[in-house]
């Protein structure tokens, strides 16, 4: 690899060389003439050669040429213009902007069909490459955030290259329990979300956002949550570039939950109630720091305790996370001709998780191309990326944040210490999360290749054929291990709790994970214009096919320690296998009509065929139709406005039907019997999962309108949208809950309807003009509003529960958090029991609200001035709520900030009444709680009751800020010439957050997981890090 | 060139709509999982699954064993909080995991009820019916009103009705009856012989099996005033099919073939006792001697203590040490310096799980005999299932003897009133660690053993031991209509229908 980096190098030295020995500089500057700014990025080229080069971002430009030569100058939104050199050593070029720019712009839509904005009748936002990577994301999915109106990305989990663990979701939630995720496809090729992580940032030209089920009923059943289309780079045409870069990331730890300092370990409390010290306890109600030096855990075996101040060690628990490092090396070749073009790029990531111990890399080639041959083109691109995972499966965080305040937990870092050790190691229930890291492990490789070939054939100029063969599969090998350890026979003696088991044996799990999606695309394009009419009719068919396996074994207790195979165990093993194959095929027609370049009218239709029903359902068809109008181009009025450079108004109805469920969904099975076989001996039971063989594919009917509206030469454009979504014969993926007493708990069946509906506003502007300084400030803000109910369910029954606290509940926005919380009166103060005190525990759960934000806003926004750029993008959400299920442990454990507020000590329970006689309810001024201490923090009346930690989600964010330097085009030509360009970059994401103040525990974007269930979170999420660093680009 | 790839185009269009042809589409068959197997394999399943939902599961100890002080549990961080306050919930596993297993075992009983009514298979029938039975008594037993008409008939009852909890117990007697009778005629195959882990396809031993499950079932219902003539007229059937009940070394066991492998061990020794690899179980660890449990035993030189409980640090030591029922325990009095349970019923991995001992059938045939519901001499039959239960501990039938004359808590009494408190009590002695639901039911229906303590914990606001189980939670969200209309339910007050004492 390296050598073919190298002779890259080497021949375009050579040719830069060749170049220069015939040629003289030539500088300038372009402007545009209608505000006299110096425009950056205007492709600056020699007429028939290769030659070529870009404005910097003063508008300046170097290139060295014959006198004989002609350069050419062009850039979207402007009327190209030639200019001969001759004698001329300084050129300065006004461009006129082109009042037809917008139609030269081309939106990638379903299966890549390139259609000017004017055509589209639905909406679509694009964010481009530049855009994107302006803050060095390392997966495109933290890239997108903010960005766009209407999309919205919840990044669960900060694990070490934790790219899947994203939610991707346009426009909310439609259906109950199905898939709301976006459809992502790569160069025309749907791929399953998860490759989201795949796909290097770098690679990436553009990224169009299609946001409605409308347009893309020629995706199929995937495409009616929205789509996005990502198109990586293609070569350059005009000769070859090289370009290199470098981004080195930071992550740290952020948003710590608010912890108390006060009190230290200790779970036994005197006969008034305070709490006593425990030395070797991991809950915190103990006695009150004092500054003493007091023993920290049991005696040791040399008869000595650990010493240790009894006081707050301020820090220790951020400091146990270290400093995350991602350090990005790309290379990326880009050159071809007329004929065609070829991009490559290589990248290597390395990772240190902030977690301790925890390591990732990535490699990933990248091979596009296309190729021309007379009427024939062929189009390619392909990308393998390889990564390896080492890190611990132990889930530190729970250890560390329940830690007692005085415990110098990275003291212990070294757990062959004297104090670090296992066996002496302070914690009697737990082992040190140092002890955690290392014992338990995991390796894994994952392979990812994905690639498509596409044919085109014209065989007359208005008729296009096109055969696609696209694939993506995933391949994950993975190892667990858990390694032996023997405690001392002293500490096993000891009474020592975590030592208990004075010999555990190593365990070993392989797993491995195949996907893979194979999709045939055959297309028939015919385009032609009859006077002011021109019409695009396109006609295809698709074949998809989707395969997963995955294998899981285990040996246990493996008999030579630590030697982890299978082969080494005793007993059985333990294993499982699943699989999962299913068939679509769809043949769709596509018309589009467009009168006078101002009106256009698309009409599609598509029917599949879905192996994943019974024959007699299994086909399906559902058409689309869009209209938009541009009134700028219509009404010779607004033609000639100055201020109204550009008014669409469009809209669209569309019907799609989803297949939700996985495939074998139709018929209820049996399972193996708990514990079957026993050796020879097989046992069944009936599973309790009653499957219905009828299913039917959900529908969605998706109506919007828009109007895109273009200011003052579309320096400032506003799009905006509103649509309604109907979602009806929901198919129930996990069932509607049954009364056991059927026979079975759960069925899976079509009920219910949801609608959903919103509004999304994308407003972008270049608000400061006339600086000739080169001064720019570019601002783009999008807004939307989504709200969603559920208007129907199954049968007299008003809610589903979908898993982690959220249900869907009849009359109200889907998925609504549900929680336990205490008995308040009418006018919701909380009734506690006249002789104790205590809040009294409601049987029934309440209803908290949302968990998906009704309102995002993204603001990004960015000032140029000389060869400096600052960019930023801040999001906000709210109208959701979240349930940090978390702090129940915190509140368990002593450490909750909230734990110490009444001084440990009996409290009139705030805001609290006592029910005298019924209905009847009193202020509670003096009847305090009959315990202060771990007995009302920990024992079930305070952490048991969820509502104590139900709290508003919305946040502030600055996701985030860049600051680049473009160093100028003059210094390289006269400093180093064989540099084409140079940039360096300083980035911070997820800088600052603000959240309301009842939230003292963490960012409301850290989640469970990615499914429908939202805004609930545990232990088991890797907390939210800072990330910041610096990038370099050096283009050749 | 044209022609190749017009030629190209045509083979891609084509191998796309070949693709359309009949079959490609039709790979919708699981792979994973059967949806139809032999009803033997069900047969075999089910049988399982009753042991480990019931005598053999956790559930049937992790509060019972408490409340009838065999063990009990420091508590510490806030664990048990619920069994050792009686206080618990709807949502208290307690309440929800018993209706659960059960609903969910019974779907496979009505399943191969269904099934050999339809093939003939009376063997199968009858065993059904059994079962259904076994699992209904214990619904009834925990909840009162359950569904049990309109039960486990999947999409015809999507919301099953609750029928009164006195006539799902008269039909549950005349199903065993029915069943008794399958058994005097069936036929059993080969294939059935291995199928049957319980009495491999021994007719006799399911007969005797029905009719003893069917004289607990009379006799819960013992107290209840003018149900003397219903309880003898029943029994009078069962003597009539000729079976007979569970007599000394009839015992129904469950064993699979039990493997030392996590999720294969005999599954109360899986959580009471010690995983695979030999250590012990956190259950086991957290299960200590209870005082008044321990003392019966102690204090009457009873050789059944060391059968019972371990010594301190799990049969490490010399002592047998004991806490008071609900105490707060230090975290340094665990099982290192408290008895837990003992061998002589945590016998191995593989040992077979008792499902209706002898001993039990024992001390149910001389409460009837007692009460002049059977013929047989009340003493003789107390007698044996005091040694029937010495027996099942690999104590000989000697020391039994001996214990049975030297013992003042074991001599049967002169006093005719004395006499059911005897057995009551040695019942109590005997069950414990082989099915402690029983002895809480009996506490239920005679208030018997008298003396039983409740628990000291701070947090017990009824002194009382509950009475009963809550509906479950899920049954308010998924069969609300019929659950409210049981009313309101509490544990301390609201009786099961044979609960008049």
């Amino acid at each position: 690899m390296k050598k073919l980096v190298l002779c890259l190098f080497i021949f375009l030295f050579c040719g830069i060389i060749q170049a220069d020995a015939q040629s003289k500089n030539i500088t300038g500057k372009v402007v545009a003439s209608s505000d006299g700014l110096p425009l950056p990025g205007v492709s600056v080229r020699v007429k028939d050669t290769k030659k070529a080069t870009s404005t910097g971002s003063d508008g300046k430009f170097t290139i060295s040429v014959n006198p004989n030569e002609v350069l050419q100058f062009s850039y979207i939104g402007f009327i190209a213009k030639e200019i001969a050199v001759g004698t001329q050593s300084n050129i300065n070029v006004n461009l006129e902007s082109d009042s037809k720019s917008l139609s030269e712009v081309t939106i990638s839509t379903a299966l890549g069909i390139k259609r000017k904005p004017k055509e589209i009748g639905y909406a679509t936002q694009q964010v481009t490459g530049k855009a994107l990577t302006s803050s060095r994301p390392t997966n495109l999915a933290t890239g997108l955030s903010g960005k766009v109106a209407g999309l919205q990305i919840n990044q669960a989990n900060n694990q070490i290259d934790a790219g899947d663990q994203v939610r991707v979701v346009l426009r909310g939630n439609r259906s109950f329990t199905g898939n709301n995720q976006a459809l992502l496809v790569l160069d025309g090729i749907i791929v399953p979300l998860s490759q989201l992580n795949s796909i290097n940032p770098n690679d990436i030209e553009n990224v169009n956002i299609l946001k409605g089920a409308n347009a893309a009923a020629l995706y199929g059943s995937d495409a009616s949550n929205g789509v996005m289309i990502v198109s990586t780079k293609r070569g350059s045409s005009d000769g070859g570039s090289i370009t290199y870069t470098n981004s080195t990331l930071l992550n740290r730890l952020s948003y710590f939950p608010k912890l108390q300092t006060e009190f230290g370990g200790g779970t036994t409390q005197d006969d008034f109630g305070f709490g006593l010290y425990t030395p070797f306890e991991n809950q915190t109600f103990g006695e009150r720091f004092d500054g003493s030096i007091r023993p920290l855990g049991r005696i040791l075996q040399d008869g000595t305790y650990q010493m240790v101040p009894y006081s707050y060690k301020e820090g220790e628990k951020e400091n146990f996370f270290e400093t995350g490092i991602d350090e990005q090396n790309d290379v990326a070749y880009s050159g071809g001709n007329e004929n065609g073009t070829t991009y490559i790029n290589l990248q290597r990531v390395n990772s240190k998780g902030y977690v301790p111990g925890d390591k990732s890399n990535r490699t990933a080639i990248r091979v596009n191309g296309t190729r021309k041959l007379n009427k024939f083109l062929a189009d390619y691109s392909f990308d393998y990326t390889q990564r390896n995972y080492d890190k611990s499966t132990n889930q530190v965080y729970n250890n560390v944040i329940n830690t007692p305040g005085n415990v110098p937990l990275t003291e212990y870092s070294d757990i062959t210490s004297k104090y670090g050790n296992p066996n002496d190691y302070y914690n009697d229930y737990y082992q040190s999360p140092y002890v955690g890291l290392q014992q338990y492990r995991n390796n894994e490789r994952r392979d990812d290749l994905l690639g498509n070939v596409s044919f085109t054939y014209k065989p007359v100029d208005w008729l296009s054929l096109m055969a696609r063969g696209g694939l993506s599969t995933k391949n994950t090998q993975g190892k667990n291990r858990n390694y032996a350890y023997t405690y001392s026979d002293f500490a096993h003696n000891s009474g020592k709790g975590s030592a208990a088991t004075q010999y555990t044996r190593s365990s070993v799990t392989d797993y491995s994970e195949f996907e893979s999606r194979y999709t045939g695309d055959f297309l028939a394009t015919a385009t032609k214009t009859f006077n002011r009419f021109k019409f695009t009719v396109i006609g295809g068919a698709q074949v998809i096919q989707k395969n997963y396996k995955y294998m899981t074994q285990t040996g246990n207790d493996l008999v030579v320690d630590n030697l982890f195979n299978l082969d080494n165990r005793t007993g059985e093993i333990v294993g499982s296998e699943n699989e999962r194959n299913s068939r679509q095929l769809g043949v769709f027609g596509d018309i589009t009509a467009t009168y006078n370049d101002f009106f256009t009218i698309h009409i599609s239709g598509r029917n599949d065929w879905d192996s994943r029903l019974l024959v007699t359902n299994r086909s399906f068809f559902y058409p689309a139709i869009d209209a938009a109008v541009t009134l700028t181009d219509a009404i010779p009025a607004l033609k000639e406005s100055k201020i109204i450079s550009n008014l669409k108004l469009r809209g669209g109805i569309s019907k799609v039907y989803a297949v939700q469920v996985d495939p074998y969904s139709l018929v209820s099975t049996l399972s193996p019997a708990g514990g079957f076989p026993y050796g020879g001996t097989a046992g069944y039971s009936i599973d309790n999962k009653l499957l219905d063989p009828n299913l039917k594919p959900e529908q969605t009917i998706s109506k919007e309108i828009g109007i895109d509206i273009g200011f003052l030469n579309n320096r400032i454009t506003l799009e905006t949208s509103a649509y309604l979504q109907n979602t009806k014969d929901q198919e129930i993926i996990n069932g509607i809950d049954l009364s056991g007493t059927t026979g079975y708990t759960s069925a899976t069946i079509n009920t219910g309807e949801g609608e959903n509906k919103g509004i999304e506003f994308s407003l972008n502007a270049a608000p400061v003009v006339g600086f000739s300084n080169g001064f720019r400030w570019n601002v783009g803000i999008n807004y939307s509003y989504n709200t969603n109910k559920v208007l129907s369910l199954y049968q007299g029954q008003n809610q589903l529960g979908i898993g982690d606290n959220n249900y869907i509940v009849v009359g109200q926005s889907f998925p609504s958090l549900q929680v336990s919380t205490y008995q308040t009166d009418p006018q919701g103060r909380v009734i506690v029991d006249a002789n104790t005190g205590l809040p009294l525990s409601n049987p029934i759960n309440k209803d908290f609200g949302q968990t998906n934000p009704s309102h995002v806003l993204g603001i990004n926004t960015s000032f140029t001035f000389k060869n400096f750029t600052l960019s930023g993008v801040a999001e906000y959400r709210s109208g959701n709520v979240f349930y940090n299920s978390f702090a129940s442990t915190l509140d368990f454990a002593g450490v909750s900030y909230t734990s110490a507020q009444a001084g440990r000590e009996r409290f009139v329970y705030p805001n609290s009444v006592i029910q005298t006689s019924p209905g009847v309810f009193v202020p509670n001024t003096n009847t305090t709680t009959i315990n202060g201490n771990g007995s009302f923090w920990a024992d079930g009346i305070r952490n048991n009751t969820a509502s104590n930690y139900v709290m508003s989600a919305a946040f502030w964010k600055i996701r985030e800020l860049s600051l680049a330097y473009q160093v100028p085009t003059q210094w390289l030509q006269s400093k180093a010439k064989f540099i084409k360009n140079a940039s360096i970059a300083l980035i911070g994401r997820n800088l600052f957050m603000f959240r309301p103040s009842d939230n003292i525990y963490t960012d409301p974007e850290i989640n469970v997981g990615t499914g429908n269930a939202q805004g609930v979170n545990n232990l088991n999420q890797t907390p939210p890090t800072r990330i910041y660093g610096f990038t370099a680009t050096i283009g050749f | 060139m044209k022609k190749k790839l017009i030629y190209i185009f045509t083979v891609a269009a084509v191998l796309l709509l070949g693709a359309c042809k009949k079959g490609f589409l039709d790979i919708n068959d699981n792979p994973n999982k059967p949806t139809n197997v032999n009803p033997a394999l069900i047969l075999t399943g089910a049988l399982n699954n009753t042991a480990a939902y019931t005598t053999g599961g956790s559930v049937f100890y992790s509060f019972a064993a408490l409340w009838m002080n065999y063990w009990m549990t420091p508590g510490g961080v806030s664990g048990w909080y619920e069994e050792r306050s009686y206080n618990f919930t709807t949502n208290w596993g307690g309440s929800t995991t018993l209706w659960a297993n059960l609903y969910d075992n019974l779907n496979d009983w009505t399943y191969l009820e269904t099934q050999s009514k339809t093939t003939g298979k009376n063997f199968y029938l009858g065993i059904a019916k059994t079962m259904k039975a076994w699992d209904y008594q214990y619904l009834v037993d925990f909840y009162g009103n359950v569904p049990y008409t309109q039960a486990s008939k999947n999409t015809s009852f999507l919301n099953p009705k609750y029928d009164k909890a006195q006539a799902i117990y008269e039909d549950l007697a005349k199903q065993l009856d029915t069943a008794a009778n399958l058994f005097k005629t069936a036929t059993v195959s080969p294939a059935d012989v291995t199928a049957d882990i319980y009495a491999k396809g021994n007719l006799q031993k399911w007969g005797k099996f029905a009719n003893t499950l069917k004289l607990r079932i009379l006799l819960r219902q013992s107290e209840m005033p003018g149900r003397e003539q219903y309880i003898k007229d029943e029994i009078a059937k069962i003597t009539a099919n000729g079976f007979g009940f569970i007599g000394a070394g009839d015992g129904m066991f469950n064993n699979p073939g039990y493997l030392n492998t996590s999720g294969k061990q005999n599954p109360f020794w899986a959580v009471y006792g010690y995983a695979a690899n030999g250590e012990k179980t956190s259950s086991h660890t957290y299960m200590l001697a209870s005082t008044y449990g321990m003392d019966f035993l102690k204090n009457n030189n009873d050789p059944r203590l060391a059968k019972f409980y371990s010594t301190v640090n799990d049969g490490a030591g010399s002592t047998y040490v004991s806490l008071v029922w609900g105490q707060d325990v230090n975290f340094d009095q665990t099982l290192t310096t408290v008895s837990g349970i003992g061998k002589g019923v945590l016998k191995a991995f593989n040992q077979s799980q008792p499902i209706f001992t002898d001993f039990e059938s024992l001390f149910l045939q001389a409460e009837a005999a007692y009460r002049g519901y059977l013929s047989g001499n009340a003493e003789t039959i107390y007698k044996d299932a005091v040694s029937a239960n010495f027996i099942y501990l690999g104590l000989s039938k000697e020391e039994a003897t001996t214990y049975l004359t030297d013992q003042d808590v074991a001599k049967w009494p002169a006093k005719d009133s004395d006499k059911l408190a005897l057995i009551i009590k040695q019942k109590w002695a005997a069950m414990n660690g082989t099915n402690d639901i029983e002895p809480w039911t009996d506490y239920r229906r005679l208030e018997l053993p008298a003396d039983m303590p409740i628990s000291i914990a701070s947090t017990v606001t009824t002194k009382k031991i509950p009475v009963r189980m809550l509906y479950p939670q899920r049954e308010y969200n998924t069969n609300s209509a019929n659950v409210i209309a049981e009313g309101t339910i509490n544990q301390f007050t609201s009786r099961i229908f044979w609960d008049v004492k």
